[in-house]
């Protein structure tokens, strides 16, 4: 039964023939999306090019924002070290006056202890 | 694959009858059949660049004719009984040259195949319209071969069921 029934499937599902002018109709279909295409094409173009200068603006905004955040770090970096050599200078100019002081000190007391 | 309007042409009329025999057996409309067959080879047309030779071009027509032709069932949600009425109508105008009896005949077997749910009735179109074999098939509807197997095997159970009932009926129409 079940060979049979495929056999006569295998007969009765023959392709049928396609409608009369179908071939013409796909072609003329064929041609008018193709016509398409190429009238949409260079507004594409143009959509491509206005993308890529919105890109380029975009990145120049961007390099130009990081640009000035570096100068920023720097300006601050070099106030913070500007700071940290004041703090250093007045630390050592403390120091060395305290030296100082210490050496007068013991230079009265030799000169006294020579007498 | 690159083809100039000659060429392409030559495509269409090779392939058109294929296309569109895919599309009427599982959509059981003439004129929605025509009009998918048509989008297919369009599409053809814009893809061909991607296509390697002919045999590929004979896969993707199949391929695409089938997915097409189901998404467009699932879409419209066809109710296959409705479809097979207007089928009967339609394709005895367009079978020439076969008797009246086998005519009837081949008739109720593609309102069988009709009455399918979509899935199954790809698979049997594929399997004995176009030959293809199971893993063909699984290939072109991009379904694993074991579901295309039970796929085909459910569908034959069905036709099975179906064929007995309607032969007896169409012998005592005799």
């Amino acid at each position: 039964m079940s060979d049979e029934l495929e056999q006569e499937l295998k007969e009765g599902l023959r392709r049928v023939p396609a409608p009369d002018g179908f071939a013409d109709r796909v072609m003329k279909r064929a041609a008018r999306k193709e016509r398409l295409r190429i009238r949409v094409m260079p507004q594409r173009v143009s959509y491509v090019w206005q993308v890529a200068v919105a890109a380029m603006v975009l990145l120049a905004v961007l390099f130009g924002v990081g640009e000035i955040a570096q100068r920023r770090e720097e300006r601050r970096k070099a106030e913070l070290v500007e700071h940290q050599f004041d703090v250093a200078m007045r630390v050592t100019g403390k120091t060395l006056s305290g030296v100082g002081e210490r050496i007068s000190k013991t230079g009265t007391k030799d000169e006294r202890g020579e007498q | 694959m690159r083809a100039n309007d000659g060429e392409f042409r030559g495509l269409v009329e090779q392939h058109q009858s294929m296309v569109f025999s895919i599309a009427f057996r599982i959509l059981g409309d003439r004129g929605a059949a025509e009009e998918l067959a048509q989008d297919v080879f369009v599409e053809l047309h814009r893809s061909l660049g991607r296509l390697e030779s002919e045999e590929h071009v004979l896969f993707w027509l199949r391929r695409v004719a089938a997915h097409r032709s189901t998404d467009y069932l699932r879409r419209r949600s066809l109710r296959p009984e409705f479809m097979a009425e207007e089928w009967t109508e339609q394709h005895c105008r367009h079978v020439d040259g076969r008797s009246f009896d086998a005519v009837a005949v081949v008739t109720r077997l593609e309102e069988m195949v009709l009455s399918l749910p979509s899935g199954l009735r790809a698979a049997i179109v594929l399997r004995y319209q176009e030959e293809m074999t199971p893993d063909e098939i699984a290939r072109a509807l991009e379904q694993p071969i074991a579901t295309v197997k039970s796929n085909l095997q459910r569908g034959l159970v069905m036709l099975r069921r179906k064929a007995k009932s309607v032969l007896k009926e169409f012998m005592r129409e005799r």
